[in-house]
């Protein structure tokens, strides 16, 4: 493939790394055994002959596979190499007895190889057997060559003395084996092939750098559409993040922040809202009471209005004309609605207002629900209050319209509505894909509310349910899935991100 | 909020000039949320405000002038009746209004809706029946002209109860019977209870439920209303809605029935004097931000079923009909018109005001934190502030008395609102130990007693925790310290510290130059067992609700 002297040879990288080993150790033309070539570059006789392989492929090697024939010594020869050929044995026997014995008495002694001992004995002419009497004809004889042949064969399973080896072979002391041989030419010099090699690697690394071998390498092609592993970060909730978008718009518009505990008194949450105390609201069916602690305290003066305002009328008002009880005002909730928050800061409990002003809260708020799909005991809320002498109802439509674009929001309307604390009050609807969705009531504050705090000037107001909005925007059905404890969920569901830059819908 | 099935075919009934169609369009209009369509029913929620529109004919009533077929106010014609209730002290429920409507012509249409509306008032005016009660009598029925309206022991009072066989004493009606069982308490005190009585028969016993002798059925012609209640208003405004909205079926006539209270003072009910009121346009224009004249302004009311009459200088007098309790200040005839006018023909006017935006110091301080800990590689996660009392009992180590704790919970894992988060972190590593190493952070608002106005204050929370097959007093505080150095605070004493939840000897309290507190620590296996956790976990939860810099001024938080 790679043959022609001008082009580029392209080699992995352990290819590189074996002939630049092998450079000037080898010559072209010549036959090496592969487990030369492992011994000369002190690497695996595997790994060679897997890299030669991968070098014929690209005609810079040749390769041969040749057959040889092997010896290996069998577990007897073995036995007499550790403990001396039986031969040697039947000639020390014979020397303790001064050179002769009876061929019986020897073969009580001797033991079982006893045949194997004389028959070899006898053919070396070591002994001579005559009349049951087993005569040493030589002084000291040893099995040396054997011993030296076994050895070479044990090392490497060839022997070089002919003689030896058939005698060991007809003693069947040597098993015979066959084994496939790798034989290796080079077609060009390792040199060579290095001078015009590019390696290609499947990773950079800083010794590549450091080394300079950079300018060698070639980073191998990927599979570039394959899956990689799932890389998961540590992660703002995405809720949160969502609530964090309405801050942004509310600081966009202008406005201040406020917040508040959302632990209320009913007069805070309804009564200064001008909410009488009978609505079915205010009861344990709808609204969550508290044991500890279960009763709060109000300024006389406010309190005195209120009660007015509820019993005979405030501001040209009719009122509800009710008996207005203060132990119920000073039960303690939890808020139901951030409206209990507009209605503080209006009392002046952010501090004195001097219109004109914007100001908005954002909290939980709490409604009697079991927890379902639908529905949660607790949920988020924005209230804001604009308050000026000359803000109207056009004014207060204007900015939700604001608010709600700046949300992506293109399609919304304005419904006629009640809240016992507005009017004229109002409901949106917005479209949200192909539902119509009322996130939001609004409205101007009641005369009868306003003159009980004080307050001579408009104010629009209005709150917004957040859970239901970013369930819509996220395409959630389950509005347990925004406080979802599944760490799994939390940290792989995608922002949408184009909710914050107003163009979603 | 109450949920109205009407027939369609009642609807084509009263307003056979309008198609469906537009039908529900209007309803729209005037507050109605369409819940449902079929074939049959249309599904309307109203608000409390409009009782009057809880009828198929009080729909009528106030549509026909939105589609300028009848102007102005109904007039209804009063006359007297020979029935007259006589009143003795009830404490428990002292008002009752009673009066007549004939040719009502109660058919098997009429008698369903009848019945919704009876029920809608209560739960909407009524406060569910605790307010006011509405007692219906087929008058041909009554067993004399004469009421008598008492307190009573319940023991001696015997009748048949409404769609009952056998005579039962009112002790056992309120002990075995579902309604009393509902209703039983309301106007109960020390064994007495009001009961109306025709001649000697009783006819009801308010709020619980009618006798059966008076029974309102399909082919009932005329009707005998009781409406009793605590306040005099309530009694009122619901007698005057079913009055006339009854009467719209009955020839536009109401029989006036008179009632002696004890002690001299009698009143005729029901009471559908119309109320007057003045409305300054200039009011109208600052209020709704358009520019109308007077006689436009006149215009739009009459088609909301208000007499009006144009006065010098820019003023209407406006006559209220009395079924319009919504209508206490003159903003309300405001609204009247915004809505004849139509919302969707009001143009939003944009702020154009360039203010200045103030967010909270503590928000901004949070804004940072977050940012901070999710490039450590933590998980934000977001819990109920409800929360279990016993949970925080046992990791956050707060005694009973310092909890915020619920009065009617949905359920006992949710019976205190949060004083801590750690014991919320440690529930949600409890449920992913699939996920090791585990990161956790939430911060976020808990409350705590308080000598304030409210018993509480709030105080910001911020909770870590640290999981793994590793997981030490340094590791969290490392990622502390890290936190607030960021921040740029610094760590102003670190102290050894018990906590019920953390490891002896590897528990600290914390706290910074500028003012966050806190404790940080090994989790007990005990604990971890408990959650069935079988890694390691270190926490922290740090106190922020103080955070300013040096010099600069504190915003108080309640």
């Amino acid at each position: 493939m790679c043959t022609s002297t001008s082009s580029k040879i392209v080699l992995s990288e352990s290819e590189y790394k074996l002939l630049e080993k092998l450079k000037g150790k080898v010559e072209v033309g010549k036959r090496y055994r592969s487990d030369e070539l492992a011994q000369l570059t002190s690497m695996e006789k595997s790994s060679i002959e897997a890299l030669t392989r991968l070098l014929a492929d690209k005609g810079i090697v040749k390769i041969e596979t040749v057959e040889e024939e092997l010896y290996e010594p069998t577990e007897e020869a073995i036995a007499y190499l550790r403990e001396g050929f039986p031969e040697e044995k039947l000639v020390k026997l014979l020397e303790e007895f001064g050179g002769e014995v009876d061929v019986e008495e020897a073969r009580k002694r001797f033991g079982p190889l006893f045949n194997i001992a004389i028959a070899n004995a006898a053919r070396k002419g070591w002994v001579v057997v005559r009349g049951g009497t087993i005569r040493l004809l030589k002084s000291s004889p040893s099995c040396e060559k054997e011993r030296k042949a076994l050895e070479e064969i044990l090392e490497t399973g060839k022997c070089s003395d002919r003689h030896v080896l058939r005698d060991l072979l007809r003693r069947k002391l040597l098993r015979k084996r066959v084994q496939k041989q790798t034989i290796v030419v080079f077609a060009v010099k390792p040199e060579d092939v290095l001078e015009k090699a590019v390696v290609e690697i499947g990773a950079l690394t800083r010794d590549h750098l450091v080394s300079g071998l950079w300018r060698k390498l070639r980073l191998r092609a990927y599979n570039v559409a394959a899956e990689p592993p799932e890389r998961l970060p540590g992660k703002l909730h995405f809720f949160k993040e969502f609530i964090e978008y309405l801050h942004d718009i509310m600081r966009e518009l202008g406005f201040r922040e406020v917040a508040y505990t959302p632990v209320e008194l009913e007069f805070w949450n309804y009564d200064v809202l001008f909410q009488p105390q009978y609505h079915p609201a205010r009861t344990p069916t709808d609204t969550f009471y508290l044991k500890n602690p279960s009763k709060g305290r109000v300024e006389r003066e406010l309190v005195e209005k209120v009660k007015v305002a509820h019993e005979r009328g405030l501001a040209g008002s009719i009122g509800w004309a009710y008996p207005w009880k203060l132990e119920k005002a000073l039960m303690l909730i939890l808020r139901s609605h951030t409206t209990a928050v507009s209605a503080r800061a209006l009392a002046g409990c952010f501090g004195k207002l001097k219109p004109p002003f914007r100001i908005y809260t954002i909290g939980r708020v709490y409604r009697v629900e079991k927890v379902d799909p639908r529905h949660l005991p607790e949920f988020h809320q924005l209230d804001g209050i604009v308050g000026d002498y000359d803000v109207t109802f056009r004014d207060l439509m204007g900015l939700l319209a604001e608010i709600l674009e700046r949300l992506g929001i293109k399609e919304y309307k304005f419904k006629p509505a009640y809240f016992p604390f507005t009017e004229p009050s109002t409901e949106v609807m917005v479209r949200l894909g192909d539902q119509w969705l009322e996130v939001l009531g609004a409205g101007m504050f009641r005369p009868e509310m306003l003159a009980a705090l004080g307050i001579d000037y408009n104010v629009a107001a209005w709150g917004m349910g957040i859970e239901r909005l970013a369930m819509a925007l996220y395409g959630l059905r389950d509005i347990r899935e925004l406080y979802s404890r599944d760490v799994k969920y939390l940290r792989k569901i995608a922002y949408r991100w184009y909710i914050h830059a107003s163009t979603q819908i | 909020m109450p949920v109205l099935k009407f027939k369609v075919e009642r609807l084509k009934e009263v307003l056979p000039e309008l198609s469906l169609e537009k039908l529900l369009e209007l309803l729209q209009r005037i507050k109605g949320e369409i819940e449902e369509v079929s074939d049959e029913y249309v599904e309307v929620e109203f608000e409390v405000d409009r009782p009057d529109l809880y009828t198929c004919e009080g729909i009528a009533r106030y549509l026909k002038g939105l589609i300028g077929k009848e102007l102005g106010s109904p007039k209804y014609e009063l006359y007297t009746t020979p029935y007259r209730v006589y009143v003795e002290n009830v404490p428990t429920r002292p008002y009752i209004a009673v009066f007549v409507v004939e040719n009502v012509g109660v058919d098997d249409n009429f008698f369903e809706e009848l019945i919704q509306f009876q029920e809608k008032l209560h739960i909407s005016l009524g406060g569910r029946r605790r307010r006011v009660a509405i007692g219906l009598h087929d008058l041909d029925k009554l067993p004399s002209k004469t009421l008598y309206y008492r307190f009573e022991n319940i023991d001696n009072v015997k009748f048949k109860p409404l769609y009952m066989d056998t005579v039962m004493t009112l002790r056992d009606v309120i002990a075995n019977t579902k309604q009393g069982r509902e209703y039983g308490v309301i106007s109960l005190q020390n064994g007495m209870h009001p009961v109306l009585y025709a001649g000697d028969e009783v006819i009801s016993v308010p709020p619980v439920i009618n006798a059966d002798i008076t029974r309102v059925e399909p082919g009932t012609k005329h009707l005998l209303v009781d409406v009793t209640g605590t306040d005099l208003r309530g009694v009122l405004d619901v007698s005057a809605v079913l009055a006339t909205t009854l009467a719209e079926r009955g020839g536009r006539r109401i029989g006036i029935v008179r009632v002696d209270y004890e002690g001299g003072e009698s009143i005729e009910t029901p009471d559908v004097k119309p109320r007057e009121m003045h409305l300054e346009i200039s009011y109208v224009r600052r209020i709704l931000g358009i520019d109308i004249g007077v006689e436009e302004a006149a215009n739009l009311l009459r088609s909301t079923r208000f007499d009006v009459e144009v006065e010098e200088g820019g003023r209407l007098h406006v006559v209220v009909p009395r079924y319009r309790i919504d209508v206490l200040h003159p903003v309300d005839l405001v609204e009247e018109i915004a809505i004849a006018i139509g919302y969707d023909k009001l143009k939003p006017r944009r702020p154009e005001k360039l203010m200045k935006p103030t967010p909270l110091p503590i928000h901004a301080w949070e804004k940072f934190a977050r940012l901070i800990l999710a490039g450590y590689g933590f998980t934000e996660v977001m819990s109920f502030t409800l929360t279990s009392c016993r949970e925080q009992e046992r990791v956050c180590g707060l005694e009973r008395g310092k909890m915020v704790i619920l009065d009617n919970p949905v359920s006992v894992e949710l019976d205190c609102l949060r004083s801590c988060i750690l014991h919320q972190l440690l529930e949600v590593a409890a449920k992913n130990q699939d996920t090791i190493p585990l990161k956790l952070f939430e911060l976020g608002e808990v409350v705590i007693m308080s000598n304030t106005d409210t018993g509480v204050e709030t105080r910001n929370r911020l909770a870590l925790l640290i999981m793994d097959y590793k997981a030490g007093y340094e590791d969290i505080q490392s990622y502390v310290y890290g936190l607030i150095r960021l921040m740029g605070d610094s760590i102003l004493a670190v102290k050894q510290a018990d906590h019920p939840a953390l490891i002896k000897g590897r528990t600290a309290i914390i706290e910074t130059k500028y003012g966050v507190t806190g404790v940080m620590g090994e989790v007990r296996p005990e604990i971890l067992e408990e959650y069935g956790i079988t890694y390691p976990v270190a926490v922290a939860e740090l106190d922020y609700t103080k955070v300013v810099l040096r010099g600069s001024p504190t915003v108080s938080r309640p």
